[in-house]
């Protein structure tokens, strides 16, 4: 077990290094400087600038010392949106907001999606069934951002219902919530559907059917333990997808999250600010799928933890 | 023993006792008949068939082939052109003629509506969302061919060698999957706009102005795909590769003397045909929706060229007044995608039953 967590904290290790390198290659790649503006600057300020900030040593140098200052905490500091300001503190002021709308929308998507899949297994083939068989599908087919822009142009334009941007107000985070949650909550649905139909044909069910359990402890003590192992994997994408919505959900509803903020470097060119909040996602992403995997073993004996590919 | 009365089967207690008189020559009709009775179903027949049966797939299909005709033959019939700017028509809502095109419809000239109204420049929204949806068509086709391509290639290769060579492709595979693909997107997408401007300038090649036409943000998405969306395919072609390999007809083949590439070419990937399409399938409506997204955010596709995405993104200030311009693109995009997961999933249950959850 320890030499399994070890090795998945090993992969995880070298995947945020090699997303920290390709970053750094990346935006290497571009022509022209970062202190190349409108108004062309001396040989000389040049120079003294390119200097300071280490850019005149060779490129595999240049890598080295990112990666190192990435691994110690230290994006550097913005150019473009907030001139100079270490990017880590702007991370440390935005990420929060974001934070808290996606936790939310997470925690409404698998308390609202699991007993979704549930009723629907539970009722296979009855007018419940199909009823949340379309809500699903269409939750999986219409984009987040399709989403977003109509509710927000019926429910808070039209109806008046919500107010449409900002999140000062509990009610304000309503919307932005649901629309996070809507694609994740479907497809937990979807999952925990097809899963609790494998594990009600399972013999064990039909035991205890025999035996007369009632069919609500039946769901609780013994189908949905088996049924909600897939959902434990689903968590690690739904972690990225909640990440990378937020970008959208926050731009339509005018949140001031890292999200909206990250669209907004990329949009101004800012690269240090992009390669900071991209390393920083990128990191966030590959710990929860690390945490995901072991809690996996941890929830499911059957799996073998000798080798632990696939 | 005694006989079932409503057995088909001869009898065969009775069987020394006929004479050759007993038996007459089939007539060809018949013969006709016997042949029609064994003919077989091929694989794509059947699969065919089965797919018929499924209603919902059926017409996730006519759907689709709407959209095709709706994008590819539409600009045709209309007389608006996409880029065109019709003076004095500006900020139509649907169905609204401006006071120059009423004047012309007195003075009994014929004047095409507007149906989906025109945007703030005067253009033609019907056309503008007709091209739209074609090149929203286009990237999706493409990128998952570039995913068929590759993770065919990619899966196959590893599926076949085994061992070492496996265990090594799949452990890039593995480096790989854990990369978040929409924040490489985005990089990627930031970072290539000036140098494929500078490419653009540069180069009179015809498929790098083709490709620069729709700007960086799509480029990036090919790339994208070709760089991360292929393990998803390569896993399912690698494993099926791994479970034919060892049938008896690559046994046969490889005793043959026929060559690894033929037999992969040969033998093993026309087994996995079924597979192959459905995960292609599968890739295009993650591919409009990832361009949609890029373009929605401004990152995608530049003007004057227009996806549905950036439709909904430039539609989404002048929401209060003109909500049709948000709507109808949304509106088709959310059907593309969703008939094209439907008739993925048709196609799945069709091509291979035993895929079928």
């Amino acid at each position: 077990m320890v030499r399994y967590i070890l090795k998945r904290l090993l992969v995880a290790l070298l995947t945020i290094f090699v997303i920290s390198c390709v970053t750094f290659l990346l935006m290497n790649a571009i022509p022209g400087g970062p202190f190349l503006s409108e108004k062309a600057p001396s040989q000389a300020t040049l120079d003294a600038m390119n200097a300071k900030y280490g850019l005149d040593k060779p490129v595999p140098v240049q890598l080295f010392n990112y990666v190192k200052s990435v691994f110690q905490g230290d994006f550097g500091v913005s150019l473009r949106m907030q001139r100079n300001r270490p990017i880590l503190d702007i991370i440390k002021e935005m990420f929060p907001v974001s934070a808290k709308l996606g936790i939310f929308a997470l925690l409404s998507a698998i308390i609202l999606g699991i007993p979704m899949g549930c009723v629907a297994a539970y009722r296979q083939g009855k007018v419940t069934d199909s009823i949340l068989r379309v809500v699903t599908t269409l939750g999986i087919a219409v984009p987040g951002f399709v989403l977003a822009a109509l509710l927000q142009y019926f429910l808070c334009v039209k109806l008046g219902l919500f107010p449409s941007m900002g999140i000062a107000k509990p009610i304000q985070y309503v919307l932005p919530v649901f629309c996070l949650s809507f694609y994740p909550m479907c497809y937990i649905g979807r999952l925990m559907r097809s899963s609790m139909l494998d594990a009600i044909n399972q013999e064990y069910v039909r035991t205890a059917r025999a035996k007369g359990v009632r069919p609500f402890a039946l769901i609780f003590k013994h189908t949905l333990r088996n049924a909600v192992i897939p959902v434990i994997t689903y968590l690690g994408p739904l972690t990225a997808y909640t990440l990378t919505g937020g970008f959208v959900v926050e731009s339509v509803f005018s949140i001031p999250g890292l999200g909206r903020y990250f669209v907004q470097s990329i949009l101004n060119r800012d690269y240090p600010l992009i390669m900071g909040t991209t390393i920083f996602l990128a990191v966030l992403i590959v710990m929860m799928n690390v945490v995901v995997d072991i809690a996996y073993k941890f929830v499911d004996p059957r799996i073998d933890f000798g080798k632990g590919n696939d | 023993m005694k006989k079932n009365p409503i057995s088909i089967q001869p009898n065969v207690d009775k069987i020394l006792e006929y004479l050759p008189d007993d038996f007459t020559l089939a007539a060809d009709s018949e013969k006709e008949n016997f042949i029609e009775l064994r003919k077989s179903t091929s694989y794509w027949q059947d699969a065919w068939r089965r797919l018929k049966r499924n209603g919902v797939a059926m017409v996730a299909l006519g759907v689709l082939l709407l959209t095709f005709l709706f994008a590819f033959l539409g600009p045709v019939v209309i007389p608006y052109t996409n880029v065109q700017q019709v003076r004095g028509s500006e900020n139509l809502y649907p169905l609204s003629y401006s006071a120059q095109e009423l004047a012309k419809l007195d003075a009994g000239e014929s004047v095409f509506p507007h149906l989906f109204g025109t945007d703030q420049f005067g253009r033609d929204l019907l056309v503008r969302n007709m091209h739209a949806t074609r090149i929203s068509l286009i990237i999706g086709v493409t990128a998952s061919l570039i995913v068929l391509v590759i993770g065919t290639l990619y899966g196959s290769i590893s599926g076949y060698a085994g061992g070492k060579v496996d265990f090594v492709m799949m452990r890039i595979v593995d480096m790989v999957y854990a990369l978040p693909e929409i924040l490489v997107v985005l990089l990627l997408s930031s970072i290539l706009k000036v140098p494929l401007q500078n490419l653009l300038n540069s180069s009179s090649s015809a498929l790098i102005r083709g490709l620069s036409q729709f700007g960086s943000g799509v480029v990036s998405i090919f790339i994208v795909f070709g760089l991360l969306f292929w393990v998803g395919s390569s896993r399912i072609i690698r494993g099926q590769i791994l479970s034919l390999k060892r049938r008896e007809f690559v046994t046969a083949a490889k005793a043959l003397g026929a060559s690894s590439p033929r037999i992969i070419r040969k033998h093993l990937l026309p087994n996995c045909i079924g597979q192959i399409i459905v995960t292609t399938m599968m890739q295009i409506p993650s591919a409009i929706f990832l361009e949609s997204f890029l373009s929605f955010l401004g990152l995608g596709v530049s003007a004057p060229v227009a996806t549905l995405g950036s439709l909904c993104s430039d539609a989404l200030g002048g929401m209060r007044t003109y909500p049709s311009r948000l709507i109808i693109p949304s509106i088709i995009l959310s059907i593309i995608i969703l008939c094209f997961n439907l008739f993925g999933d048709g196609l799945r249950d069709a091509l291979d039953p035993r895929m079928k959850r």
